[in-house]
């Protein structure tokens, strides 16, 4: 259990919660290692995925971004939010692996909305499908650092400051990259 | 960075917006100021198709990184000292054996026998195992694989 002068002042519930799994994942409890891991998965799996591209390549990185982070967790100091600190270890992670690759592909065709449209006719899945294309050859149209201060911003709701410490850049340029990243995406789907 | 115009804040907020954080009262004011702004209904209409194509995850994902985080890490192969010992022994032969082979000793005159008052080191020439600017680079495991053939 953490000693509640370890939290920062006015915690919420989900803070604190996240707080003790942190400090019980360090000592080594492995059901909060789980905890941890099943919290933040896809968190890890979206960015993996925004950097690189290909399923495949950003699942593997996202495995390896979990045990690396298993290996890192004793060293988490909690200087900053245990997501930053983790997004960190995953776009490392990402950057690696397309290192690995050489290339890079766009991003497939994939969207919770068109996955959980249920019993919608066919038409209309055509053209759900046809939208999200349409949305993620714009966002894969966008330089890297705008794509991806844009999907951590828009789709994972980061703070600018985690957008930041995630891409490798400071507050200020994550909410530069955001904006004109966005503005783009306006010309590009309007 | 200064915010200024309604617009920039309430459009620094819509992804809280569209993710539905907000408190009751703030939500009330940007849908508000929205609903009345062409140019920030734009950029709503934009970022909700944003996360409407938010990627999903694969099923399988979770339970393939749980069982990686439960492998124990892999660590390179380490001789115990005994046979580090025995390994390092085997290669200073093999290495001096390839010194002398490379400076003529126990290589067999031109009729195939040792000369009268010479020890044969080698009984024949040889082939080193392995060319000797290669020797000082092997590794652990090269030295285990070469135990193993000296030993078979």
């Amino acid at each position: 259990m953490v000693k509640a002068n370890a939290l920062p002042r006015g915690a919420d519930s989900a803070e604190l919660a996240e707080a003790e799994l942190v400090a019980a994942a360090r000592r080594g409890d492995a059901a909060a290692r789980e905890a941890l891991t099943r919290r933040y998965l896809p968190d890890v799996y979206r960015l993996t995925l925004r950097i690189l591209g290909e399923r495949g390549i950003a699942e593997d990185a996202t495995q390896e971004a979990f045990v690396s982070m298993l290996r890192a967790l004793p060293g988490f100091r909690g200087d900053a939010s245990f997501r930053t600190w983790l997004l960190k270890i995953a776009a490392n992670a990402a950057y690696s692996a397309g290192r690995r690759q050489s290339r890079r592909h766009e991003v497939p065709i994939t969207g919770a909305a068109l996955h959980a449209s249920g019993e919608r006719d066919a038409a209309s899945r055509v053209e759900q499908q046809a939208e999200l294309a349409r949305v993620e050859q714009a966002l894969g149209a966008l330089p890297t650092k705008q794509r991806l201060a844009v999907a951590l911003r828009a789709q994972q709701g980061l703070s600018f400051a985690e957008v930041g410490a995630a891409i490798g850049c400071s507050e200020g340029a994550a909410r530069v990259n955001y904006h004109l990243g966005v503005k783009r995406l306006r010309e590009l789907l309007t | 960075m200064t915010i200024s115009h309604p617009c920039d804040h309430v459009r620094e907020r819509l992804p809280e917006l569209l993710r539905d954080e907000l408190g009751a009262t703030e939500r009330r004011e940007l849908e508000r100021h929205v609903d009345g702004c062409a140019d920030c209904q734009a950029e709503r209409r934009v970022l909700r198709a944003v996360l409407d194509a938010l990627p999903e995850i694969p099923g399988t994902l979770e339970a393939r990184v749980l069982a990686a985080q439960r492998r124990p890490p892999v660590r390179p192969a380490r001789l115990s000292p005994a046979r580090l010992g025995m390994a390092a022994t085997v290669a200073a032969a093999v290495i001096g054996g390839a010194l002398m082979i490379d400076a003529g000793l126990g290589r067999p005159s031109g009729n195939g026998t040792v000369p009268a008052g010479e020890t044969a080191l080698l009984p024949a020439y040889v082939e080193p195992l392995v060319p000797r600017s290669v020797l000082p680079e092997l590794t652990e495991a090269e030295l285990e694989q070469l135990l193993k053939e000296m030993e078979s």
